[in-house]
């Protein structure tokens, strides 16, 4: 009966580790989510400087990697961003930014150019400018995120799989 | 007796939940939508299988030192001029160790970013007539180093500059992209 009951509760308990691990994220709870919103706001998303959205596309890095003054200017006929990825801690981070473009109006222009891939050290600090190549970008969108590509997911489906 | 079964129980149970709440209950982000044995490449992935440059590598390549050259004074003068000039993009020069890349991938890249910016009209090379007034001459070149276990790492440039009809260089730009390879594991 001894045995019995510490099986049983042993058992239980990697039920509920085994179950716990195939928790899928879910969105921060108290979203407001119009659908007409330009962007959910949430802790990724900082809109607060017009014309240039900053968005951290990875949860891991909310905390830990900030991006900080963002700037919009001119380039003859052509806009330009500037934002700095500052590293908060002492880890080294293998990341990747992108920027968007947008008209006035907010619609995309043209495609957005291959994610450029950077280290950032610890406590670094660096920064990333971009110049639209189009004379009607006049809004930016700039997205951080952990390095990411197919075959980093699809190696991490055979190891799941295995 | 039966009473420490029942402790000892909870004990493993406490252990397991613990270990379960720092290992595998971590907030992992999950790929929801999955891929068949052949995955889509989403616009903007820089997948590399070797060092070999890309094409997402010519794209960026030429989105960076086509940015470069628009916002030299050279080039931004010409709106203050009125009249849109007229530009060759020629074929750019492959001076790598890879024989194969296509650099047509490159220039149309460029001509398109160029025509896209608006600072210019584009001829085709092959209708040359001295009726335009710049030409961009494009050259990739490489450079790598070997090390133990076969790694390597590969540095490809791009280089852009910019001609007038009687030949002088007004400007010159260039980027590059770095690829490291690691060494082979022995097993």
């Amino acid at each position: 009966m001894r045995y019995l009951t510490g099986t049983v509760i042993c058992l239980f308990a990697a039920t509920a580790m085994t179950a716990g691990c195939s928790t899928v994220s879910q969105p921060e709870p108290g979203l407001n989510t119009n659908s007409n919103q330009e962007i959910i706001h949430t802790r990724a998303v900082d809109t607060s400087f017009p014309g240039l959205k900053r968005v951290i596309a990875s949860d891991y890095l909310i905390g830990y990697i900030s991006v900080v003054n963002p700037k919009l200017g001119q380039t003859g006929n052509f806009s330009k961003a500037q934002a700095t990825v500052q590293n908060l801690t002492q880890n080294r981070y293998e990341l990747e930014c992108q920027y968007q473009w947008e008209d006035l109006g907010g619609f995309a222009v043209g495609s957005p150019r291959p994610w450029k891939r950077f280290v950032l050290g610890p406590k670094e600090a660096k920064n990333f400018s971009e110049m639209a190549l189009r004379q009607d970008a006049k809004q930016a969108i700039f997205t951080i995120r952990l390095v990411d590509d197919t075959f980093i997911e699809l190696n991490k489906q055979v190891e799941k799989n295995r | 007796m039966k009473l420490q079964g029942v402790a000892c129980g909870v004990v493993y149970f406490v252990v397991l939940s613990v270990t379960a709440l720092f290992t595998g209950c971590a907030q992992i982000p999950t790929s929801i939508g999955q891929q068949s044995n052949v995955g889509m490449i989403s616009d903007g992935e820089r997948v590399h299988l070797d060092d070999k440059i890309t094409a997402e590598d010519m794209v960026d390549l030429a989105g960076r030192v086509t940015e470069k050259m628009l916002s030299s004074s050279e080039v931004q003068s010409w709106a203050k001029k009125g009249k849109k000039p007229l530009l060759v993009v020629a074929i750019p020069e492959n001076t790598t160790h890879d024989a194969n890349i296509i650099t047509e991938d490159l220039q149309d890249e460029i001509i398109s970013k160029v025509l896209d910016s608006g600072v210019s009209r584009v001829i085709d090379e092959s209708s040359l007539s001295s009726s335009y007034n710049y030409i961009i001459k494009t050259t990739l070149t490489s450079t790598s180093q070997s090390g133990a276990g076969g790694s390597k790492v590969t540095y490809y440039t791009c280089k852009l500059q910019l001609f007038s009809l009687r030949g002088e260089r007004l400007g010159q730009w260039n980027e590059k992209i770095g690829m490291a390879k690691a060494p082979r594991s022995i097993f």
